[in-house]
């Protein structure tokens, strides 16, 4: 497969204007998406290459662009729309979860809403509580959603263009942190990531990881710290957090015995604790040799003080330590 | 502080205990694990050892009550000390409600030892290698966090195996039993391997006898043993679908085979090799090709076993228990004739470990030393089917055209229609009986 190197960012504007040369029923609108080129430079050429009919700014309403983005795919359109920062979503809400997501359900699928929200999220650019959440359990917790994240340039690729071909209205989570990261990305238009299944980063025998997202880096710095230390860490990306491929995870568990779920949303209600009861109310229960852990990020608003944000959400020590805890070292 | 006596809780599935007997009275000093007092739990007769030493200060259960595990049963404490004023005053009420008082007044002042409690700190995977391997949790000292059993403690552990008589021997005579080189089946210390003058052993022999006698009276209540039976025959047949399947079997060819190797045998092991063993062994092959057969019903499905775990039924004069050989399908024959002669003569000696009770994937259940010519049984849950052998005797049969005495047996195969239907009880019956009657397809 031809590659090339290419920011997250980019792979995420190539996914998105590949879709929308094939289609030309895909649109792509928000805030400041066109002339400005989007509040991270994501969309930047897009209006020239697709004009005003196709790439259009909105008034500051997240209420409107979802409900717009709803009613344009229930009216045979494939719209992508963006919220400036994942934060605002809880005005778009309503639309999102009362409308798009049940529409399909209530009109016995005579409906369909092929949209795609695009949502950048997560802590570490000291845009304060605001403007820093992880708020992809608020989304998993709605029937008739999805939700997927990449963590790689090449899946940011993959899986935007499999969201817009998607039927059902799909929730992207993009890391404002990850934008910049680089890596290798395949330019074949047909490359797709699948919704809903996961990806094993690093094979392993000793402990599963199940992380996703921006953290995912500090997860695998850990696990090859540890591998110096002869314990053998198996990390599992799942990708498509709803609906999530919990029989990878759950194999995965069943080899090693050991799970520890990483993310950086606040702790309580998050989905470490729906994976971790995935996980022991599952055949995998027989296998484990240590408490399922959760390392999350503490419930309490970001700060916008750099070092306090930095600890909040888990860190590459922290990580090591809930490896030693459940490898009893 | 007065340390309490209870009900232990000696099985997975043990609710309630009857106490048999006190073999200390109130005044009696005691040494650590020393026997205090006999129990009868669901199926087994076992000893209470005292956890701390002491005098025997209260005993606040009666010989025949039945009570729940965990119930505090007595006390120990020292000389003239009184387990205390609200107990005392108390002391006529049922023995339930001086444990709850009791008990909230321990635990606000300690953390009541795992083992007290009759909970086991152990991760699921270290259970159920346990469980596999036939270890019961609580023997195994954890070394995770809180004590708590890792799979690598399981891994590791190392049990003494000795029969009850030995460590009854051992115990008498102080002898560590980890010096003595086992020559049982697996290595198990048996009671020769000790070496002790013959008259002590029976010593020891006629004071568990007679620790086991059971309180007779006209009314044999349904408690213990008797209860557990009714229930579980009761629920075998209500849950099951069972049909039964006749087959006779020609056996001269088994029992020639069975004389030239008893010498043998005996002269090896010194057991006696018994028709018995040769049908485990030929059952088991059965079972390894039609495994449906040897399946267990569980919530998700129909589970097939890897191995054949053989429930023996052992008649004892107060009911009836099925002790497992595990791994039937893996052993020797003279493997087989160590371990059936082994767990046989526990189970009649009321020695048999509850743990050794559970786990079968099949049974067994032999009359043929009657002369039942031909009988029926009820499915030991949860396995799926049970093979019920009848006598075996000399009758006239045709052979080619000739008439000849033969040795002839009647089996018969009740199985679970749930599980599996009568077109495979045949062919599994089928070829029990090739088997059987040709011996030497053992080889293959």
């Amino acid at each position: 497969m031809e590659m090339k190197e290419m920011t997250y960012k980019d792979a995420i504007r190539l996914g998105m204007s590949e879709e929308m040369r094939r289609d030309k029923n895909v649109i792509f609108f928000g805030e400041d998406i066109g002339l400005y080129g989007g509040a991270f430079g994501l969309s930047v050429g897009m209006l020239d290459e697709f004009g005003e009919d196709r790439v259009k700014d909105t008034p500051i309403s997240e209420a409107v662009i979802a409900g717009a983005a709803a009613g344009a795919a229930a009216t045979g359109l494939r719209p992508i729309c963006e919220m400036m920062f994942m934060d605002f979503v809880t005005i778009a809400m309503d639309n999102l979860a009362n409308q798009a997501a049940k529409m399909r359900y209530m009109f016995g699928g005579k409906a369909k809403v092929p949209m795609v929200m695009r949502l950048p999220a997560g802590s570490g650019t000291g845009a304060a509580a605001q403007h820093t959440q992880s708020l992809e359990a608020w989304l998993c917790h709605v029937p008739g959603l999805k939700v997927v994240t990449p963590s790689t340039p090449a899946q940011a690729k993959g899986l935007i263009k499999a969201a817009i071909r998607d039927d059902n209205p799909v929730c992207f989570i993009e890391h404002k942190l990850l934008y910049k990261e680089k890596g290798d990305v395949p330019i074949d238009e047909d490359y797709i990531v699948p919704l809903g299944v996961s990806d094993i980063k690093k094979e392993g025998t000793d402990v599963t990881i199940i992380s996703y997202g921006t953290i995912l880096q500090k997860v695998m710095i850990a696990a090859q710290d540890v591998e110096k230390e002869g314990i053998s860490v198996e990390v599992v990306d799942p990708i498509t957090l709803y609906p999530m491929d919990i029989e990878t995870i759950i194999k995965s568990v069943k080899k090693t015995g050991r799970a520890i779920v990483v993310h950086e949303a606040a702790k309580t209600g998050g989905l470490g604790g729906e994976i971790a009861a995935s996980i022991t109310e599952s055949e995998a229960f027989d296998y484990l040799d240590a408490p399922v852990l959760r390392l999350a990020g503490l419930d309490v608003p970001i700060p916008y003080n750099r070092n306090l944000e930095a600890a909040v959400v888990p860190g590459v020590d922290e990580i090591k330590n809930a490896i030693y805890k459940v490898m009893n070292r | 502080m007065a340390t309490e006596i209870i009900m232990p809780k000696a099985g997975m599935d043990m609710e309630e205990g009857t106490v048999i007997k006190w073999l200390k009275t109130v005044g009696d000093s005691v040494e650590v694990g020393e026997p205090i007092l006999e129990i009868l739990t669901d199926k087994v007769n076992m000893e209470v050892e005292a956890e701390v030493a002491g005098t025997i200060i209260s005993v606040t259960a009666q010989e025949g009550d039945v009570l729940p595990v965990f119930t505090v049963i007595g006390y120990i404490g020292n000389a003239g000390e009184e387990v205390s004023t609200t107990a005392e005053t108390i002391k006529e009420e049922k023995a339930t409600d001086i444990v709850k008082d009791t008990v909230i007044e321990e635990e606000s002042k300690v953390d009541v030892p795992v083992n007290q409690t009759g909970k086991f700190r152990a991760t699921p995977a270290a259970r159920k290698l346990a469980r596999d391997r036939g270890i019961f949790i609580g023997d195994i000292p954890g070394n995770g966090p809180l004590g708590r059993v890792q799979l690598a403690d399981v891994e590791e552990f190392n049990v003494i195996k000795a029969t009850p008589l030995a460590k009854k021997i051992s115990q008498v005579e102080n002898i560590d039993l980890s010096q003595v080189k086992g020559t049982g089946i697996a290595g198990k210390i048996t009671k020769d391997d000790i070496k002790v003058p013959i008259d002590k052993v029976s010593l020891v022999e006629e004071k568990i006898q007679e620790q086991s006698k059971v309180i007779k009276e006209n009314i044999i209540p349904m408690v213990g043993l008797r209860k557990i039976i009714a229930e579980r025959m009761k629920d075998s047949l209500n849950k099951s679908a069972p049909v039964t399947l006749n087959i006779e079997v020609d056996m001269t060819n088994a029992s020639q085979l069975r004389e030239k190797l008893k010498d043998i045998v005996l002269k090896e092991i010194d057991k006696k090799l018994s028709l018995t063993d040769l049908i485990i062994m030929a059952t088991s092959k059965a079972l390894m090709k039609y495994p449906i057969v040897n399946a267990t019903l569980v919530e998700e499905g129909i589970l097939i076993n890897d191995n054949v775990n053989m429930g023996i039924a052992v008649g004892l004069d107060n009911g009836l228990l099925v002790p497992v050989i595990r791994g039937t399908d893996k052993m020797t024959l003279k493997e087989i004739v160590t371990s059936r002669s082994d767990i046989v003569k526990r189970t009649l000696n009321n020695k048999v470990k509850p743990d050794e009770l559970n786990g079968s994937s099949f049974t067994i259940s032999n009359l043929g030393m009657f002369d039942t010519l031909s009988f029926t049984s009820i499915i030991n849950q949860p396995n799926s089917a049970i093979l019920s052998v009848g006598t075996t005797s000399k009758r006239m049969r045709v052979i080619g055209d000739e008439p000849q005495v033969r040795s002839v047996m009647f089996m018969s195969l009740t199985l679970d229609h749930r599980v599996m239907d009568g077109l495979v009880g045949a062919q599994f019956l089928q070829y029990l009986k090739d088997v059987l009657e040709d011996p030497t397809l053992l080889l293959l």
